[in-house]
């Protein structure tokens, strides 16, 4: 016997069990359609933090100093300490947990022209080339982070956050234009890509534009480091790294080694690991919601199923009576569940995709919310779920026909 | 081998209701030879409608044999009993037992559709059932839509949708008025002469006295 038949069985019944019909592929629609909009605005929230955790950078540590608050062998309190080239050479040599070690110099500038246009003032930092790499600074397409060349040959090269650029350039063709800082001219060589939202690790990277640190020293001949920056191979060793920092400092600067105050150490694997932690718990959670509402349309469906035995027991007993042999009454039924299944999923992933659709029209300014509205709908959470939901409608289908075909036609014309 | 198509022997049922059985037959034995036309009349209750489901392949008796053209029933496959009442047997329910989903037309198809006839032929053969039981005009009705009189010539043309060599009626008539029940007499016995076995339950005794034999039951047994 053709499939086709069963196809138009199936549908003739529909057509008659509309509330049924109607019922199930509401039910199966609403459970895919409210796990998915859940979910999506679940994954959203950990891409948002997971992108925020990528903006810190590889496992990094930085280090800024002051004056000294605690005597130390007969030397005063109040002692200034600076960092310079040396330290990042003695701190790598004498930790070989670092991978990367970069001091970083910066100042504020006024000043700035482009063409008719001018910045009041930028933050503008120095730093060599393996910054860019340990914080993820990566430009634009056509643009690229500052070079190991450009350290080399001091270039007059700039690389640039979108909130500095903007007041300078037409975003869109920006890079390779000129600019000039207190009248040297610079070209701007990248702008950094658009990100979510990065982590405010000390400043505001969109806000900040970088040179080489040599071309810094030689146009600001300045002494010191204003940070120096650290990479680690290992996020686990960063505690350990921490301590034997302030070691290493405080014997070669000669200071008290518990004086908390004169190394000032930031250290982002902390906050990655306790971030870490809470988009495990958020994950968890957004598991077992979505587990429990699963359930409770599983149940749902179930029930509408079971509903209608009675009347659906009959109407297999007739067909049996009549002749229809039992894998002609399950072909049916599996026809059926696959025409629930498909309209249910189908129906369920449009209006998921229509309500995030709306939020995220929703013009959002703050950032808190712009954190939690921002939506993304997963394909798998959408298959997964339908085929979840479609698999109970087809179970709770499936085992009253297989027994209503098997017994006696008899039987099942009696059916209360 | 005999000529009997229909052989039952010390067939004996028990319905389980709980703690009690009910013993609804109680060991009936009688032969059917093709062609006869048959009534079984008895009271309400006396096992009538059960003994009729066993002849149909609709239920199994608890006891006792059945041969079906000398097949014993009991031993045969599902499908092969499926096949049985698509194809050689048609059963008229009292409750005519209709698909309310399915137009008139739909109903009486349904069987050739199991029995995997293709459409232009179902379509031929429905249509000339519908006119021999005169519902031509009817053919897109849904049963809801049709009197009880109406439903039960359905019924009949679907009972011989694959052209069954038995046709089995459980009071045919016996929900409709009696000039409505006539005419679905006149049907069966146009049926019976174009040399079909027809047994029929009934309570008449007009329509009893039609056939050529009577069985007889009370309380289970042949009287
Ligand atoms: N499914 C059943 N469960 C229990 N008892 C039944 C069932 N079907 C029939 N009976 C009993 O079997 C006896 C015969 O019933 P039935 O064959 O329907 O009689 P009839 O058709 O002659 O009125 C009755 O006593 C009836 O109550
Ligand atoms: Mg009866």
């Amino acid at each position: 016997m053709k499939k086709s038949y069963f196809l138009k069985l199936a549908v003739s019944e529909f057509h008659v069990h509309k509330k049924r019909f109607n019922l199930t592929v509401i039910a199966i629609s609403w459970g895919v359609c409210s796990i998915l909009v859940l979910l999506a605005f679940g994954q959203g929230m950990k891409d948002r933090l997971a992108s925020t955790l990528k903006g810190i950078g590889d496992n990094i540590i930085m280090i800024r100093t002051r004056r000294t608050t605690l005597p130390f062998a007969g030397l005063p309190t109040g002692r200034r300490i600076h960092l310079n080239k040396e330290d990042t050479e003695l701190l790598k040599k004498s930790i070989p947990e670092i991978k990367y070690a970069g001091g970083a110099y910066g100042r504020w500038e006024s000043n700035v022209i482009a063409g008719r246009k001018e910045a009041e003032y930028i933050e503008l930092t120095g730093v060599d080339a393996g910054y860019g790499k340990v914080r993820h600074l990566k430009s634009e397409s056509g643009g690229r982070f500052l070079n190991s060349k450009d350290i080399a040959e001091k270039r007059k090269v700039i690389f640039m956050g979108r909130k500095v650029a903007e007041k300078l350039f037409d975003l869109n063709d920006a890079i390779t234009k000129t600019l000039t800082i207190n009248n040297v001219p610079f070209t701007l060589i990248g702008l950094l890509e658009k990100k979510e939202m990065s982590a405010n690790f000390g400043s505001d990277e969109d806000s900040r534009s970088y040179i080489p640190i040599s071309t810094f020293k030689a146009l600001y001949g300045n002494r010191h480091y204003n940070r120096i920056v650290i990479s680690i191979k290992n996020a686990d060793d960063s505690e350990y790294v921490t301590k034997k920092i302030r070691k290493v400092l405080a014997a070669k600067y000669r200071f008290d080694p518990k004086d908390n105050e004169v190394v000032r150490v930031r250290d982002s694997i902390f906050m990655i690991k306790k971030l870490g932690a809470v988009m495990l718990g958020f994950q968890v959670l957004l598991g077992f919601v979505g587990g429990i509402t699963l359930m409770i349309s599983g149940v749902g469906l179930a029930n509408i199923m079971y509903a209608s035995i009675k009347r659906r027991t009959r109407e297999i007993g007739v067909k049996i009576a009549i002749g229809a042999r039992p894998n002609q009454i399950m072909k049916q039924i599996i026809v059926e569940s696959f025409i629930f299944s498909v309209s249910g999923g189908l129906l369920g992933g449009a209006l998921a995709y229509t309500i995030i659709y709306f939020f995220s029209k929703i013009p959002i300014k703050n950032p808190a919310l712009q954190f939690v509205m921002n939506a993304r709908l997963s394909f798998s959470v959408w298959i997964t779920t339908a085929i979840v939901l479609s698999i109970i409608t087809f179970l709770a289908g499936y085992f009253p026909a297989k027994s209503a075909s098997k017994q006696n036609p008899i039987d099942s014309l009696r059916y209360e | 081998m005999n000529n009997s198509v229909i052989k039952v022997n010390n067939i004996v049922k028990e319905y389980n209701t709980g703690t009690v059985s009910v013993a609804a037959l109680k060991g009936v034995s009688f032969e059917i030879k093709k062609g006869e036309l048959i009534a079984v009349t008895g009271r309400s209750g006396s096992g009538k409608s059960t003994l009729m489901h066993i002849i149909g392949c609709l239920d199994q008796p608890t006891r006792g044999s059945y041969f079906l053209d000398n097949i014993e029933v009991s031993s045969l496959h599902p499908n092969k009993l499926a096949e049985i009442r698509n194809l050689k047997i048609g059963f008229v329910f009292q409750s005519f037992n209709l698909l309310p989903y399915l137009s008139a037309f739909g109903n009486v198809e349904l069987p050739m559709i199991f029995a995997g006839i293709e459409k232009n032929k179902r379509e031929k053969r429905v249509n000339e059932l519908l006119e021999l039981v005169g519902m031509s005009e009817r053919a897109l009705h849904k049963p809801t839509e049709m009197s009880g009189g109406e439903q039960q010539r359905i019924a009949v043309a679907r009972s011989l949708a694959n052209n069954p060599e038995i046709i089995l009626a459980d009071e045919p008539t016996g929900n409709l008025d009696s000039k409505i029940g006539e005419s679905i007499m006149n049907l069966f016995m146009k049926l019976w002469e174009s040399g079909k076995t027809i047994i029929m339950i009934t309570h008449d005794p007009k329509v009893a006295d039609k056939c050529q034999r009577k069985i007889e039951l009370l309380d289970g047994e042949i009287l």
